[in-house]
């Protein structure tokens, strides 16, 4: 009976526990990559995104300039049609989230977005120590 | 003891396949490792590029703002933008009995435009990102802003990744100010003109009341608008020493700060200037402090 234990049923222990412990670390690892690099290209694309919509233009004039207009005097009022119109066209399903200096601009409906988030710096007319302001568009 | 050697040898082929296993899993990742890397690299690069993008867009815009800007302080201090010449509350003296003083207003402009751009440059946050801060202004037909530089915009990831472009924008403006420019200089001219044929103050006042409803006629379809007014620095009615004061405004909406008044706002650009004309020679200047912008 001994004789089985120390022959039979310890090397077999060992054969599965020394592989898995090397095996463990090293499959961790990978999809701790794999899951890093997916989110780091969702980020790209968001930012491809961001800059479609920024630089797009609404009667001659880019989503960029408009934003910055609206920070600066709220001369748009209808700046959330305008946006949500501009986000319809990437995608009608997106659940996202637009904002600038805390204020949200655009949003969708019946969602709450949160995992990944862009931001960019966009000017503003000269203001004296203030310069530019950061727009943050969050997608789930 | 034969009994005891068969367990062993099914233990030891366990291992053995373990151990195969490992091996070509192992090989497998390393194999895979490559693309991973590459996809990493990947990433960043289009993260540089996306970041130079976002650069040429910022910049494209702060080029407009910062000509809105200087438009509205160099037309403000009558086409100076460091007071140099004799100035009476940083409105300059065009001309002090018939000593011209007109401004290099082009140049001003420029290097307005330039200090107002080198403040977006400096207050913006350029992640891994080198922008030159020394660059050339141009305005060509009045109507095309273009600023640009012999140096690159550069982008370097970690040893692996450079990207560089070309430091150079071209913006449309409206070039209001240069049309703001050529009036007031048109003004002057017929300003200089009535003075000569004026008897006493008081026939100045009248003949420049007369000239500044003609010349609103004139414009007033431009959407411009001349006030011209007269101040008497001596006491005499005959020996008179006349400062003008010529504003040009039209109905565009800049928006600026305004260094007097410390606010922000849309304002109408106003190119104001002063003529000294008289049978005295009496000037009233004080200092005017540069812009800081």
């Amino acid at each position: 009976m001994k004789g089985i234990i120390w022959f039979v049923i310890i090397p077999i222990v060992m054969a599965i526990v020394i592989p898995m412990a090397l095996f463990l670390p090293i499959f961790l690892l990978r999809i701790h990559l794999i899951a890093n690099i997916e989110f780091e290209t969702k980020i790209d694309s968001g930012q491809l995104l961001m800059m479609s919509l920024l630089s797009s233009t609404v009667d001659g004039k880019s989503v960029s300039q408009i934003i910055s207009e609206h920070v600066a005097f709220g001369s748009y009022a209808n700046i959330n049609q305008i946006l949500s119109q501009k986000m319809s066209k990437y995608s009608s399903e997106m659940c996202y989230t637009l904002s600038v200096e805390n204020e949200i601009l655009a949003q969708s409906q019946d969602c709450n977005a949160s995992k990944y988030v862009y931001d960019v710096q966009i000017p503003l007319p000269y203001n004296h120590g203030k310069t530019s302001a950061t727009v943050e568009l969050v997608v789930e | 003891m034969r009994k005891g050697i068969a367990p062993l040898i099914i233990g030891v082929f366990i291992i053995g396949v373990a151990a195969i296993a490992e091996v070509a899993y192992l090989t497998s990742f390393i194999s895979q490792a490559q693309p991973v890397i590459q996809t990493v690299r990947d990433v960043e690069i289009i993260r540089g590029i996306n970041g130079l993008e976002f650069a040429k867009q910022y910049l494209l815009n702060a080029a407009l703002y910062s000509y809105y800007q200087a438009s509205y302080d160099v037309a403000k201090r009558g086409g100076n933008f460091a007071m140099e010449s004799n100035s009476y509350n940083c409105i300059p003296y065009w001309n002090a009995y018939s000593e011209e003083f007109a401004p290099d207003f082009e140049a001003n402009l420029k290097s307005a435009i330039t200090s107002v751009f080198t403040k977006y440059i400096v207050t913006a946050n350029f992640e891994n990102l080198e922008i030159p801060t020394s660059f050339l202004v141009d305005i060509s037909d009045h109507r095309t802003l273009t600023i640009s530089s012999a140096d690159t915009m550069k982008v370097e990831k970690k040893d692996f990744f450079t990207a560089e472009e070309m430091f150079s924008f071209s913006q449309k403006v409206d070039g209001k100010v240069f049309d703001l420019f050529s009036i007031a200089k048109n003004t002057e001219e017929i300003v200089l003109d009535l003075e000569k044929t004026a008897l006493s103050f008081s026939d100045l006042q009248n003949k420049l009341n007369l000239m500044q409803d003609a010349l609103n006629v004139n414009y007033g379809s431009q959407n411009i608008h001349i006030t011209i007014s007269a101040e008497n620095l001596a006491s005499d009615d005959v020996n008179y020493a006349a400062r003008i004061l010529v504003s040009i405004s039209d109905n565009s909406k800049y928006p600026s700060y305004d260094f007097a008044t410390k606010t922000f706002d849309e304002r109408n650009l106003v190119f104001n200037f002063y003529i000294l004309e008289g049978k005295s020679n009496i000037i009233q200047t004080n200092i005017c402090e540069d812009i800081a912008y």
